[in-house]
């Protein structure tokens, strides 16, 4: 039977979910001493990058030494694993140890960054998704369809093996058709699923081809939701479940650490947990390096703590996060939150006319419209002029007439937004705009594809 | 969604120091298995998986922090 009542708040690890700051603090120092130590001892490339900074391990005694430490970014790791394949000199154990293989997503377009796991860390990964998976309040009872295709992109492998660590059942998707998905569902009796945002809703406009009704006709309580920001939008969230009739949380991670850093508790506090023993968080104002004080926007800067084949110390994530205190949730956890989740990438953050765009923001605002089928942002120059425009699908049931008020009032909306910037708003025939399983790309930038010709 | 109730579980938040004690001692045994026994490949192979289920443990109690790379795991 299923019901719309939220989980009960608990804990996987209350040792670590609830310890006190100092302790905690005090753990995140020794971790941190041991992997600096590990990285110095057993990998060219991090011996000298940390003597190009003049520093050793011996020079961190406190948490606040970490910033003695050099910033790390991705593209040092290509450059490394180029010079030197397949792996690069960063890694600190033989790849004949490895159980699992992932790459990164290649979002730019670029050389994906090649990752192997061991046993130990492969295992420590599923911990940190059961981890969060538990909160959100799932349980061994649960039965939790993976619409997902399962490839060299880590997606959701982590979770697959934390939800079968938590003793529940997992059930493999696979590449089916979102119909037979769907099917699945229903059949087997999923009462979660894990998916990106996207994803979901996608399944939820063929449910409705299908005459399924999701909230009625299947036992999906929870939704699980990575590699995209929508469950922490909140317009986003609120039309997944309501089309769902479930509760959907959001849960964020990287393939380079293989773990999950923030997730959503069961309170739904509008926020998401820091696993701040796997991972020592800093935020800095992308611009100047300077660190950013609690409460105000900044990029994340990721040390984590858990897997040490390849070292990742002071990583630039290009994530844009707000951080508050545990204080925000009333969940009990001592572990600082995320506020509204990942808000946004450096990388994704265009300026048309004076204006910052993230692709969130304008997400933000066109979900609050649930005709909308799909939506897409497109900037380009014309003249000497930088224009936005929004193509918007409407569902098929919307008239044509209903259609164009339908843009001017999600015109207005985004100019509310955006300080009143006006977007070129562009409707577009049913079934035309892509939708996507993993990662969505709804940001077409033909300002910067007309530079790089 | 309905919005949720504080409810709290009665799990036990803390071991008792015996009981972690426990824990390390198995961990520890695990290790010296591994760094002393000549296994059986099948046997080899479930004793790594044991001891990586048993770091989490003491990982995750705050007990011990270490890499076991060189142990193949």
């Amino acid at each position: 039977m299923k019901t719309t009542a939220p989980r009960a708040i608990d804990y996987w690890n209350p040792t670590i979910e609830r310890m006190p700051r100092p302790e905690l603090e005090a753990l995140q120092l020794r971790k941190l001493r041991t992997l600096v130590s590990w990285a110095w001892e057993r990998s060219d490339f991090w011996r000298r990058k940390f003597s190009a900074a003049g520093v050793e391990p011996a020079n961190i005694r406190s948490l606040d030494d970490l910033r003695r430490l050099p910033l790390l970014t991705k593209q040092e790791l290509l450059d490394d694993q180029l010079a030197n394949p397949p792996f690069g000199t960063a890694i600190t154990c033989s790849p004949e140890l490895a159980v699992a293989y992932h790459h990164t997503s290649g979002t730019s377009g670029s050389t994906p960054l090649r990752v192997f796991e061991t046993r130990r860390d492969w295992d420590w990964g599923a911990d940190a998704w059961a981890r969060a998976l538990y909160a959100f309040g799932l349980r061994s009872t649960d039965v939790v369809y993976f619409p997902f295709g399962y490839g060299p992109f880590i997606g959701f492998w982590g979770a697959h093996f934390a939800v079968q660590k938590i003793g529940a059942m997992a059930i493999a998707g696979g590449n089916q058709s979102s119909e037979h998905r769907l099917r699945q569902i229903i059949d087997c009796g999923a009462t979660a699923i894990v998916a990106t945002p996207s994803y979901a809703l996608r399944l939820a406009e063929v449910a409705e081809q299908l005459g399924i009704d999701l909230a009625r006709d299947t036992r999906v309580e929870l939704l699980l939701h990575a590699g995209e920001p929508g469950a922490s939008i909140p317009a986003t969230k609120a039309l997944i479940e309501s089309k769902w009739g479930a509760h959907a949380g959001d849960f964020a991670g990287m393939t380079e650490t293989a773990g999950i850093f923030a997730y959503e508790c069961a309170a739904k506090s509008g926020g998401i947990h820091i696993s701040e023993d796997h991972f020592i968080e800093e935020l800095i104002d992308p611009a100047t390096g300077d660190r950013v004080p609690p409460g105000e926007l900044g990029e994340r800067v990721m040390t984590a703590l858990g897997i040490a084949s390849l070292p990742i110390i002071r990583y630039r994530t290009r994530d844009l996060v707000r951080r508050v205190p545990a204080s925000s949730c009333p969940c009990g956890r001592t572990l600082d939150l995320y506020q509204g989740g990942v808000l946004g990438r450096t990388d994704d953050m265009r300026i048309v006319r004076g204006t910052n765009i993230h692709p969130s923001a304008i997400e933000a605002v066109v979900r609050r419209f649930p005709e909308i089928r799909e939506f897409r942002i497109v900037l380009e120059r014309i003249g000497s002029q930088d224009e936005i425009a929004i193509e918007i699908e409407p569902l098929p049931r919307v008239s044509s007439t209903d259609a164009v008020v339908l843009a001017a009032r999600v015109g207005d909306e985004l100019a509310y937004a955006h300080e009143g910037l006006r977007c070129d708003m562009r409707l577009m025939p049913p079934n035309s705009l892509p939708t996507f399983e993993l990662k969505a790309r709804r940001l077409i930038d033909k300002r910067q594809q007309a530079g790089e010709q | 969604m309905t919005e949720p109730k504080m409810e709290h579980s009665s799990s036990p938040s803390e071991l008792t120091p015996e009981s972690k004690q426990r824990l390390l001692h198995v961990y520890q045994e695990l290790k010296s298995v591994l760094e002393t026994e000549k296994l059986p490949s099948g046997a080899r192979a479930s004793a790594e998986q044991a001891l990586s289920a048993m770091w989490q443990v003491v990982n995750g109690l705050g007990l011990e922090y270490e890499f076991l790379y060189d142990l193949g795991v």
